[in-house]
């Protein structure tokens, strides 16, 4: 009888005891997100504050993000167009499917079209491009520079890390990105046209093309493709910093924190793009926000 | 040492500290003051490293107690451009890492110079001239693991003296460099003191507490976590040699 008894309570107890367990780490997971979007925010405002200011670009500052830029964005120029071709291809012959399959004509899928690319596939490829090619660099770099002691000889010297490392980085990430994407974007349409009038599926001449894309252009496109160029990248960076400068540990601790960092900088970009696509159309999947 | 009247450059006040590597000194309640032109050596054992308390002397780790002033002002608080500001007044050679891999030498060597504002030619000008007393070839395009160890270490020598500093820390500075050097290193920093550097020179060796050093130079070794005045210097430590 007493075991009969105590079996209810015991799973009440186990019950209450999961609930709990749940609770507090959801909680905890909340507020670990939290700190981590408070870092990086803390990270953007301090870079934000020392590039408007003049004394911080000193020659060696300049130099930094001449380099960072000559490696992440004109570098990766090239990458860009071989990844905006390919996609290109990938984009027309969607486009013929459709066409083909609901008896449209190219009028009305060019602006669909054109609106994929500009808001949402040449920043997200810009990103991935600059992601996979730079910012694992940064946060491999920056990771190398605290253990080997080289962060601490700069800051012996009375040179601040903040000014001479992370803000150059995240200013050309940004910048890189920004660029990266109109290049992305120039690389899909002109692939795009090129294959299309090669597979006789598009017969306008290159300028009426041309034009019928300018035509598409609304203040609308411009309102997301900045923004969301520039936060995105500014997030990436940022990430890719904090991430390589609070490497703790010997330099076999470089490759971990540089591979996690990678995926958190992409988790950050996708993140980014949801919700800056909610606040700009004011839309949260289906449902109109009010 | 001597008391003066000159201004004092660092002051320790009861310090402890305990640093993170393992090799790292250990301080109880130290107290000192270095003024203006003075010299004080620290005779290291070969398993004492100077590193973590060179940094908390720059305020890069904080003592566990006591304060660390350095031209009357401290390291506390978050007025990060003042620390920055009191660190480009004081020169230091590293015991161990010393460059940033990804620069040339000219570039290392000229970085803090030229990053706290001063002329690019003044500063080619101060590099030349201290690489030609030190009998050494102004710093080259090569990266510093390019770079052989004995003149890494007299770079670091040119890097600690340009930009008259006010302090200057000599962890090992003979590391790595033969005995003959020593007596350009000491016309070097006696140089500096006569224009009123005050310098913490911890020795790796005990021939390192040169003759031609000028007055006034205090010697001392930490035992138990305290500083002990060495009167004699045959016996700054056994083991004090490279």
């Amino acid at each position: 009888m007493s075991s009969t008894s105590l079996t209810p309570t015991r799973s009440r107890g186990a019950f209450k005891d999961r609930v709990f367990w749940a609770v507090e780490f959801i909680g905890a997971q909340f507020l670990g997100r939290c700190a981590t979007l408070a870092s990086i925010l803390a990270i953007l405002w301090a870079t934000a504050i020392l590039a408007i200011r003049p004394t911080s670009w000193t020659r060696p500052v300049r130099q930094v993000l001449a380099r960072q830029l000559m490696f992440t964005c004109v570098d990766a120029a090239f990458v860009g167009v071989r990844f905006g071709a390919a996609v290109g291809v990938l984009i027309i012959v969607q486009a013929a499917l459709w066409i083909d399959a609901l008896g449209i004509t190219t009028d009305i899928i060019m602006p669909i079209l054109w609106k994929a690319i500009v808001r949402e596939l040449a920043p997200l490829l810009a990103c991935l491009v600059v992601i996979g090619r730079s910012g694992i660099a940064i946060s491999t770099e920056l990771a190398t520079m605290v253990v080997g002691g080289e962060v601490e000889v700069l800051d012996a010297q009375g040179i601040d890390p903040m000014t001479c490392l992370v803000m150059p980085r995240i200013i050309s990430v940004v910048v890189s990105v920004f660029c990266l994407a109109i290049i992305i974007a120039t690389s899909m349409v002109v692939t795009g046209y090129a294959i299309g009038w090669g597979m006789d599926a598009i017969r306008d001449s290159w300028s009426t093309f041309l034009d019928g894309i300018v035509s598409q252009f609304n203040s609308l496109d411009l309102l997301f493709f900045v923004p969301k160029t520039i936060i995105a990248g500014a997030f990436a960076g940022a990430i890719c910093c904090i991430d390589g400068l609070n490497v703790r540990g010997t330099m076999t601790d470089v490759p971990r924190v540089s591979s996690r960092s990678g995926i958190r900088a992409l988790t950050a970009v996708f993140a980014v793009s949801a919700v800056l696509s909610v606040l700009i159309y004011g839309r949260l999947l289906v449902f109109k926000i009010m | 040492m001597e008391p003066n009247n000159l201004p004092a450059v660092l002051e320790l006040r009861n310090v402890s500290f305990e640093g993170n590597a393992k090799r790292s000194l250990v301080l109880a309640d130290v107290s000192l003051t270095l003024r203006q032109g003075e010299l004080l050596m620290v005779h290291l054992d070969r398993s004492q490293s100077a590193r973590d308390i060179a940094s908390m002397i720059q305020g890069l780790q904080q003592p566990r107690f006591g304060e660390v002033l350095f031209q009357e002002s401290d390291w506390k608080g978050s007025d990060f451009e003042r620390h920055f500001k009191m660190r480009s007044k004081i020169g230091r050679v590293f015991d161990d890492q010393a460059w940033l891999a990804n620069l040339n030498m000219t570039e290392n060597v000229m970085l803090a110079s030229e990053h706290h504002g001063r002329d690019l030619n003044e500063v080619r000008a101060e590099v030349t001239e201290l690489s030609e007393q030190l009998s050494l070839d102004p710093p080259s395009w090569e990266r510093p693991a390019f770079v052989d160890s004995t003149r890494l270490q007299m770079y670091q020598w040119v890097r600690a003296m340009i930009g008259n500093p006010s302090l200057l820390l000599l962890e090992r500075p003979m590391k790595a460099v033969p005995p003959l050097w020593l007596p350009k290193l000491v016309a070097a920093v006696n140089r500096l003191r006569q224009r009123g550097a005050a310098v913490l020179w911890f020795a790796g060796n005990s021939s390192e507490a040169s003759a031609e050093l000028i007055p006034p130079v205090a010697h001392f070794r930490l035992v138990s976590a305290s500083l002990q005045p060495i009167a004699d210097l045959s016996l700054a430590g056994p083991e004090a040699t490279l």
